[in-house]
Formats: structure tokens, C-alpha cells, sequence
């Protein structure tokens, strides 16, 4: 049975029509946990409503980034990738509620390269960074 | 650079280590942390603070 309902799917499906480039999703799973099992179904579902959107499961664990411990990586990881390349985008865990949107517009977002909204001194910062930045934002969903 | 999404309920152990107790909370190489959805320029505050730049 299908993660998304009838109705969810034509405005999922309405929203994947603006993307562009396809976004390849690298899908580390965690065995036995069932967020985990939920995201793999997603993804299959997503795959399922735009060629655009390619769904590559992966055997072994992600990649870490540090400072992150291997004991905490406690549920999937989606790594967003473009013209096979990471684009420095993951999305750890399932994304409910609310995040979903934010799911789905960050993959529109990569496919269609739109710029983000920020400052041009912010721009500048990141252009010049040389040394690792890792960000995460820890969100429930709602 | 890496710029995750993290399911707070999902990834318990690492929501400990940061004690996440509201959302969103931003956390910055592990060293400086925001919450709430601050504006850019607190943000790249907090940034600068962890890379000490």
C-alpha cells in the first residue's frame, strides 16, 4: 500500500513537475527501525511520481560527518545528489508533517538550482570557507 | 559543507548530546547552537562563533 494517499499524490506530483535536472537520493536504511522503513517507502513512492527523481538504496552505513558518532546515527540518512555529484544535503530521519513540504521543496529547489536568499556578505563567507561547516537542524514534525 | 535536516524524535541519541529541547534548532560543527528560526545575521553569528572566525 502506498505511503501517500490519492489525493496527496496529485499534489505531490503537481509539485515534482517544476523540477528541472533530475536529483539522484542516495538512501542509507537502518534495519529495524521503522522511521527508517517508512522513509524507504516514501522515497519508492516519490520515485514513483517523476522520473526525475531516482532513488539509489545503499548496502553499507553513511559516510559520517563529524562530530557525529557512529552510535548515533539511529535511524536512515538521504543524501540529495546532482550530476552524481553530493550537493551537501541530507536529510537524516523521516520528514512528517510539516517537513514534508520542506522535503519536497528542497529537492525542487536543488533540480530547479534556484539561489537562495541570502546576503551577499553571507555569500562571500560561505564562497570563502575553507575549513568544514556542518550544519543540523533538528526539527519535530508538526 | 553539509547542511542536514535532522529528524529530532528519530535521532534521539543526538538530540541528547545537544539537548535539543525546542525546534528548530540549528547546531554548528557541533560547537555552537541556535534555536529558533533566527534571522540570517543571527545565524551566520552563531557560524562564525564555532568556526571562531
Amino acid at each position: 500500500m502506498p505511503m501517500l494517499d490519492e489525493s496527496l499524490q496529485k499534489e505531490v506530483a503537481a509539485l515534482l513537475d517544476q523540477m528541472v535536472d533530475p536529483v539522484e537520493i542516495l538512501f542509507y536504511p537502518k534495519a529495524g527501525d521503522a522511521a527508517s522503513d517508512a522513509m524507504d517507502e516514501l522515497l519508492h513512492d516519490l520515485a514513483g511520481l517523476n522520473s526525475k527523481v531516482a532513488v539509489k538504496r545503499q548496502d553499507g552505513p553513511a559516510p559520517l560527518v563529524a562530530p557525529d558518532a557512529d552510535d548515533e546515527i539511529t535511524s536512515s540518512v538521504s543524501v540529495f545528489m546532482s550530476n552524481g555529484k553530493p550537493t551537501g544535503v541530507r536529510y537524516l530521519g523521516f520528514p512528517g508533517g510539516r517537513e514534508f513540504g520542506t522535503f519536497l521543496q528542497d529537492m525542487v529547489g536543488i533540480s530547479t538550482r534556484v539561489a537562495p536568499e541570502l546576503s551577499p556578505e553571507t555569500v562571500r563567507f560561505i564562497e570563502n570557507l575553507e575549513e568544514p561547516l556542518h550544519l543540523q537542524v533538528f526539527v519535530t514534525p508538526t | 559543507m553539509v547542511a542536514d535536516m535532522v529528524d529530532a524524535g528519530s535521532f534521539d541519541r543526538l538530540s541528547n548530546r545537544y539537548r535539543v529541547s525546542g525546534v528548530p534548532m540549528t547546531v554548528v560543527n557541533g560547537k555552537a547552537q541556535v534555536t529558533g528560526a533566527v534571522p540570517e545575521a543571527h545565524l551566520m553569528r552563531t557560524v562564525r562563533q564555532a568556526l571562531g572566525a
